[in-house]
């Protein structure tokens, strides 16, 4: 069993001044490196196992440094060695040897794991010898013609196809040395994208900005994932902290759980159920007037319950687009249709509240809603599509089926968030109401979906987890009261059938925020958020209820316990809430399969800790597949 | 007298039976040999002790030791609330004060109860039903289920029909603390965690006691 014990420790590069060769420095502490630092160095922290010291070179002494990976940290069983060190890189393996023969059984047992290494031989502090696996010179096979070229392009557009094919073709390469099985995600990806630019509606700005998206992912896709591969003198990454060997163990871990959430919330395809209503006939009363505990609301899941959509039974897993995720150090967490970036702080501190990777299920129902969205809600400038869901609000008889009686029933959760119920209303005036409150409901129906689904409706954890996140971003103290209806919509979500549930869900929050604020004495806008909810309680009371609708159409038409089931299982799990007994920054045999269940145990504590973050990256990097 | 700070308690909820008068103060506790009273900071609740030197539980034996047994009484009119740590203590108590054969429990509705909370939700979710299942012999005699808010769950809603409940646990909505825990037979379980615990057990049980859950006759 390998244990992470002794804190941090970095490893430097250093370009001689005559630019012919590298020289190695390691340093017990980042400030030291920093004081040595010179024009081209590179840093990297190394994390020891079982108290490992600083690797030290000295002059006339050789060693050799052995980096291999991706492989989970559990398998490697080298007990005769002078080091063992973590890494956020794809080479996440540091093996230190003082002896050739260490050397040689480092290169051995990376061998035997099929994985690529790369081993320097070190005199003094001078780089001598490098060497390179063999795995590293046989990539693996890419489907042939691809990216193939685009068959016809615009003038305009072709600098940036160009990019995007190059780009491309730069994922698939280092993909087949050092990820194998993430091809064929980068494959469909292509496919996907070449779809949505296919689309004849798309137009060529439209088409420009979803490829100028695609670039930029994976740009930077590749260049924190595969940074600190071989050649490692040359592949530099530009996260300065990371910047010898990367963050790709890291970004695997990403790509983990993103691809988790869409083998389960892709594949349900929600967006085709919703429109497979359209042959539904609608229920005799408009869903406006049912009351509460209206059978219709409980009795079916209404995604499921009416039969399978013929174009889902023939539906294929590669018929979906792979988000591409990367971290980034401005884009924070946020997703758009073709990608989904993290905040860097999430390496040293995804064990927190603040950090926690929890908040990427938030990014991916995002794209479901959005999804949702386009299909449900009229197109402010399309005026026929704008006129006829205008025409079925101001409707005195109810739609012919279910998807129209949808269609209706979101469009007034829209036109009821501003509270000013009016009668009649034209159809430019509904066009402006979604124009200005599109975003506001996305966000609410985000917010009680990702409740619902990834927080099982628990309260507690669910309102730690947003507002600690929102606790560490700065200048957002005029959203807080924002941030409390969306906060009060989702526990809503569990209180709409309850007396008085709108005030039930007022103290829910009066009381959760108090406990947070215990908790993070110095949390931003938690105590904010209190005063206000307390002050301004009749208020937030009416802002909920006048978004119910919202609610509603998350809880009875987005939300399937299906769905949900799937979500949270795993085969370890019994009666209790907790499932994986794993002890933090110990490597054992066992290994997770369910991230989300990983992530609800073992993301909550108030302070960053490198080294759990890097055991929690390193955990989800190579759980199991479910 | 130094109660734990927090005890998880059972026991049950009493009153005289049909044609006898029985009135029991906390001062009537007192006046039983080796237990002591203690006000315990709020309205209409005491807190009794029981020194005994004999064991009257499973605990180790400790030579030359006194051991020592704290209660939760709370008087209502006729009626009372006795708990403890153990129901085989409250009994014991009961025995002592010569008042065991002259008090009955009531008879909760749970049945009732929990249907009423499933169809109406209020400030109180159920966090456990225990239930009787019916119909299946010996095969399949008896559930429980458990959650923050089982009213909330489909599945809880389809399998209710089927099920005859006899004991629920009551958490608050809003404060989503675990509140109390009573039975058919008018048995009484809840954590001890200070005042405030008690004030809110008080509150639950008015609850039921004003939607006519308890039937004392």
């Amino acid at each position: 069993m390998l244990r992470l014990v002794g804190g941090t420790h970095f490893l430097v590069l250093r370009r001689s001044t005559d630019l012919a060769h590298h020289d190695v420095f390691s340093y017990a502490r980042f400030n030291e490196a920093l004081e040595d630092w010179k024009v081209g160095s590179r840093i990297s922290p190394i994390f020891p196992i079982d108290a490992a010291p600083v690797p030290a070179f000295a002059d006339g002494q050789r060693v050799w440094l052995l980096f291999f990976g991706p492989v989970y940290p559990g398998k490697v069983d080298l007990p005769s060695c002078s080091g063992i060190y973590l890494t956020h890189g794809l080479f996440n393996v540091l093996l230190y040897s003082t002896k050739a023969d260490q050397a040689h059984r480092g290169r051995q047992f990376a061998d035997s794991c099929g994985t690529p290494w790369e081993e320097w031989e070190v005199l003094g502090h001078r780089l001598v010898n490098t060497d390179f696996s063999p795995v590293s010179q046989c990539p693996a096979e890419i489907p042939k013609e691809t990216p193939k070229p685009f068959e016809s392009v615009a003038p305009d557009l072709l600098p940036t196809v160009r990019e995007y094919l190059a780009q491309m073709a730069n994922a698939l390469g280092r993909a087949s040395i050092f990820r194998p099985s993430v091809i064929p995600d980068l494959v469909r990806f292509d496919s996907g994208l070449r779809r949505t630019l296919d689309d004849p509606n798309m137009g060529s700005v439209r088409a420009q900005g979803q490829l100028i998206i695609a670039n930029a992912a994976l740009a930077r896709h590749n260049a924190y994932t595969y940074a600190g591969t071989s050649p490692i003198v040359q592949t530099e990454c530009s996260l300065w902290t990371h910047s010898l060997l990367g963050v790709g163990t890291a970004s695997l871990a990403l790509d983990r759980i993103t691809r988790f959430l869409e083998g389960i919330l892709g594949a349900a395809r929600i967006s085709d159920r919703l429109q497979h209503l359209k042959t539904i006939r609608a229920h005799s009363k408009p869903l406006l007037r049912l009351q509460s505990k209206d059978s219709f609301w409980e009795d079916k899941e209404h995604l499921f319950d009416h039969g399978e959509p013929a174009n889902v039974a023939a539906a294929r897993a590669d018929d979906d687009l792979p988000l591409i995720t990367y971290f980034s150090g401005s884009d924070g967490f946020r997703a758009t249709l073709l990608s989904l970036s993290v905040p860097v702080e999430v390496l040293t501190g995804c064990n927190t509240a603040s950090w926690t990777l929890q908040t990427l299920t938030h990014e991916a129902m995002h794209t479901i809603i959005e999804a949702v969205l386009g299909i449900l809600l009229p197109n402010p400038d399309d005026k026929t599509d704008l006129a006829a869901v205008h025409s079925l609000l101001q409707a005195k008889e109810v739609p012919g089926n279910l998807y129209d009686q949808l269609r209706q029933f979101l469009a007034y959760g829209i036109w009821a968030m501003k509270g000013v119920i009016k009668q009649h209303f034209s159809a430019e005036e509904l066009g402006d109401q979604i124009r200005q409150d599109w975003g506001e409901a996305n966000e609410i129906l985000t917010h009680v979906a990702d409740f619902l689904y990834h927080y099982r409706r628990e309260p507690s954890n669910y309102t730690r987890s947003l507002w600690a996140s929102w606790a560490v971003i700065p200048n957002i103290a005029h959203r807080t009261s924002q941030y409390l209806v969306r906060s009060l919509c989702a526990l809503y979500a569990t209180n709409l059938t309850r007396t008085d549930g709108a005030s039930v869900a007022v103290d829910l929050l009066v009381s959760c925020l108090k406990e947070i604020r215990d908790e993070f004495p110095h949390a931003l806008y938690v105590s904010k958020g209190l005063e206000l909810l307390q002050k301004d309680r009749d208020e937030y009371i009416k802002r909920l209820k006048d978004r119910a609708v919202l609610v509603k159409f998350v809880r009875y038409f987005i939300y399937a316990e299906r769905i949900g089931r799937l979500l949270m299982s795993d085969p370890r799990a019994t009666g209790g809430s907790k499932v994986y007994d794993l002890k933090p920054l110990e490597f054992t045999q066992e290994r997770i399969s369910n991230p989300l269940r990983f992530l609800e145990v073992y993301s909550t504590n108030t302070e960053s800790h490198a080294q759990k973050a890097l055991w929690m990256l390193q955990q989800l990097a190579f759980g199991e597949s479910p | 007298m130094t109660a734990p700070r927090q005890m998880s308690v059972t026991g049950g909820l009493y009153a005289a039976k049909a044609g006898r008068e029985l009135r029991i103060s906390s001062d009537d506790w007192g006046s039983i040999d080796a237990v002591a009273v203690e006000d315990a900071d709020v309205v209409g609740w005491s807190t009794l002790s029981l020194r005994s030197k004999e064991r009257l539980l499973n605990e180790p034996v400790e030579p030359a030791r006194e051991y020592e047994y704290y209660y939760f009484f709370r008087r209502s009119g006729d009626r009372f609330l006795l708990v403890s740590s153990d129901a085989r203590l409250v009994e014991e108590l009961l025995r002592r004060s010569g008042v065991a054969s002259q008090v009955v429990s009531p008879v909760v509705d749970v049945g009732r109860c929990v249907r009423e909370f499933a169809e109406h939700p209020a400030r109180y979710a159920m966090s456990a039903v225990y239930a009787r299942v019916e119909g299946f012999g010996h095969s399949l005699r008896t559930v429980v289920l458990y959650g923050n808010d089982l009213a909330d769950a489909r599945l809880f809603l389809e399998l209710l029909p089927k099920l005859s409940p006899y004991r629920v646990n009551l958490r608050d909505v809003s404060s989503r603390s675990e509140i109390v825990s009573i039975s058919s037979r008018g048995e009484v379980a809840f954590t001890y965690a200070g005042p405030s615990s008690l004030r809110d057990v008080d509150k639950a049980l008015h609850f039921l006691s004003d939607k006519k859950y308890l039937h004392w006759d």
